[in-house]
């Protein structure tokens, strides 16, 4: 029997282009977004809803609370303070919205065949990020309005902030997410992680209040609270804000590398699908 | 002259814990056959299809797609692989687009398969409102929609009715001929039977067979059943007479024997006609499911 290349047999070879690392990465994008927009009511609340009623019911009630202690009418004081705040907390969710979709494509072998079809674990991690990212954005985009409708106003270059701020801050959290699901193998146990670490997380960090104000141990936490980086890259203040962004891009970085690494390594399925 | 599209080099496989899964595959599948994939439960058969498709490694061989590229292998698992978030339309279009088909490529030959699995009712359906079977027919189509050179279905007839089965298989068959490998595992026999070009057959991690369909049916069913009913009493001394002129015998009324394929009946109702009258008389060729079994009774006795 004489074994010829298959390639050589111009019946069945075809001209389709390599699985690059930019095809890969785009079709992943094309398919999340399909994803994010399955359901129309879910996109609402979260792109418009939440963030609307973070900004202008617990934030103007704060705003309004503190402005009556201190008995001036201005609520614009503590609302420009809040908004990075809202904007970091609500980009925090990309860690479950990722983490969900991870596992979605964990439980149903998705991401074993999409690896079948030679989508890399560098194209594969990022491409999962982007749609979270542009939901996160459009919150960002949301509470700016809200914000505007209370009575603030921003310059182009504060805009830019919150932008940058959100994106940095829903990679870094989307790639944690997909870490968990990778590495923990139990949904329970990524469900007490969450739980655990989450609410403290949140209230540790310069969201809602000054870092200066905080008692020393919550400064300690908070120094060490990626979300303490994420809200000051987008609060203006000389040096602070400039090293915050650095440090988000860094902590970006070195998610997105651990991720791409643990991503790699885990076997596409488990014995139970095999 | 073949072309092959897939070789494994003696390749072995053991999952944590020990248990082989597969040991010493030597084989190669070429374009343009249909291959049934046939054993029993836990014989190692999904291994098997998940070492080729590149979703396990091999503890010990090598595994090589000799295609242009890794997409161009089509694959349909076991496991309900379906995006629960997408449309049905979106689920199997995904296929396309990863293969490299451009959007509306991957519009153009999503329909095209849509209509062919008799899926346009419920193309733009969410899969959460499927039943087993369409959801069974997403995942074909899934794996199908690009034409891959290599496309290997794991249990794909379970739950769809016999109409799209047929399709199913006649479109496979046709994509074989085209110059596809084509390999199927499933334990609907008849069906198989029918398309099937070669029989790979796996038991406890090992490759019983791998040939042709004729060559494996000569070697484990090469017998016809006769069953003959008729009127009156075979006694014992007429079923003695009967013996050596039959492989087997499987029951007395109707009687029930197995001859060579192909042997003439005439010493046989000579010996009955002495006894009783015969009023008619079925001959049947055994067929891929007889020789399953066979193939299973023989490896039994061997150990």
């Amino acid at each position: 029997m004489t074994h010829m290349n298959i390639l050589e047999n111009p019946a069945v070879s075809r001209s389709r282009p390599p699985m690059t690392f930019l095809r890969g990465f785009l079709v992943v994008v094309e398919f999340e977004i399909k994803a994010l927009r399955y359901s129309s009511g879910t996109l609402l609340t979260q792109a418009v809803v939440n963030p609307a009623v973070y900004l202008l019911l617990l934030g103007a009630g704060i705003a309004s609370a503190i402005a009556s202690a201190r008995g001036v009418e201005d609520l614009s004081g503590y609302l420009a303070f809040l908004v990075p705040g809202v904007i970091a907390v609500q980009a925090l969710n990309t860690f479950h919205r990722v983490m969900w979709r991870a596992a979605v494509d964990r439980q149903w072998g998705l991401s074993a065949m999409k690896r079948v079809y030679g989508v890399s674990p560098a194209a594969y991690v990022p491409g999962m990020l982007v749609a979270p990212a542009v939901l996160a954005l459009a919150q960002t985009a949301t509470i700016a309005l809200c914000a505007v409708l209370l009575g603030l106003r921003f310059t182009p270059e504060q805009l830019g902030l919150f932008a940058a701020g959100t994106v940095l801050s829903a990679l870094f959290w989307g790639c944690l997410g997909l870490l968990a699901t990778y590495a923990l193998q139990k949904q329970d146990r990524r469900n007490t992680i969450v739980n655990l670490l989450f609410l403290p997380l949140t209230f540790a960090a310069p969201t809602y209040y000054a870092l200066d104000a905080m008692p020393t141990y919550m400064q300690v936490i908070a120094a060490v609270n990626p979300l303490t980086y994420h809200v000051q890259s987008m609060r203006p203040e000389d040096g602070v804000t400039a090293v915050s962004l650095m440090i988000s891009g860094l902590l970006v970085l070195s998610c997105l590398i651990a991720t791409v690494w643990k991503v790699a390594r885990t076997e596409l399925l488990s014995r139970g699908h095999a | 002259m073949s072309q092959v599209t897939v070789s494994l080099n003696q390749v072995e496989k053991t999952y944590t814990g020990g248990k082989v899964a597969l040991s010493d595959v030597n084989l190669s599948l070429e374009a343009g056959r249909f291959v049934a994939l046939i054993g029993p439960n836990g014989a190692g058969k999904s291994t098997f299809i998940n070492l080729v498709c590149g979703v396990l490694q091999p503890t010990r061989g090598e595994v090589k797609l000799h295609t242009a590229r890794h997409a161009d292998i089509g694959w349909c698992s076991q496991m309900q692989m379906v995006d629960w978030y997408l449309s049905v339309r979106d689920n199997i279009a995904m296929g396309a687009r990863f293969a490299g088909l451009s959007t509306g490529e991957a519009h153009a030959a999503t329909n095209a398969i849509l209509t062919l699995l008799d899926m346009d009712s419920f193309a733009d359906k969410k899969c959460d409102f499927l039943s087993g079977g369409q959801l069974q027919r997403v995942q074909i189509a899934r794996a199908m929609v690009h034409r891959p050179q290599v496309l290997i279905l794991d249990e794909p007839t379970v739950g769809l009715d016999i109409e799209v089965c047929d399709r199913l298989l006649v479109e496979l068959k046709a994509r074989a001929h085209g110059g596809a490998t084509v390999v199927v595992s499933s334990h609907d026999l008849d069906f198989l039977e029918r398309f099937c070009d070669d029989i790979l057959f796996i038991n406890e991690g090992r490759v019983l067979a791998f040939e042709p369909k004729q060559a494996f049916m000569k070697r484990f069913a090469a017998t016809d059943l006769i069953t003959i009913e008729y009127a009156g009493d075979l006694g014992p001394e007429a079923l003695e007479e009967l013996h050596p002129l039959v492989l087997a015998m499987d029951d007395v009324r109707p009687l029930q024997v197995h001859l060579p394929r192909g042997q003439d009946l005439a010493a046989l109702m000579k010996s009955l006609t002495r006894s009783v009258d015969i009023i008619d008389v079925q001959r049947t060729a055994q067929g891929l499911r007889e020789a399953y079994l066979n193939i299973k009774t023989t490896e039994g006795a061997a150990k």
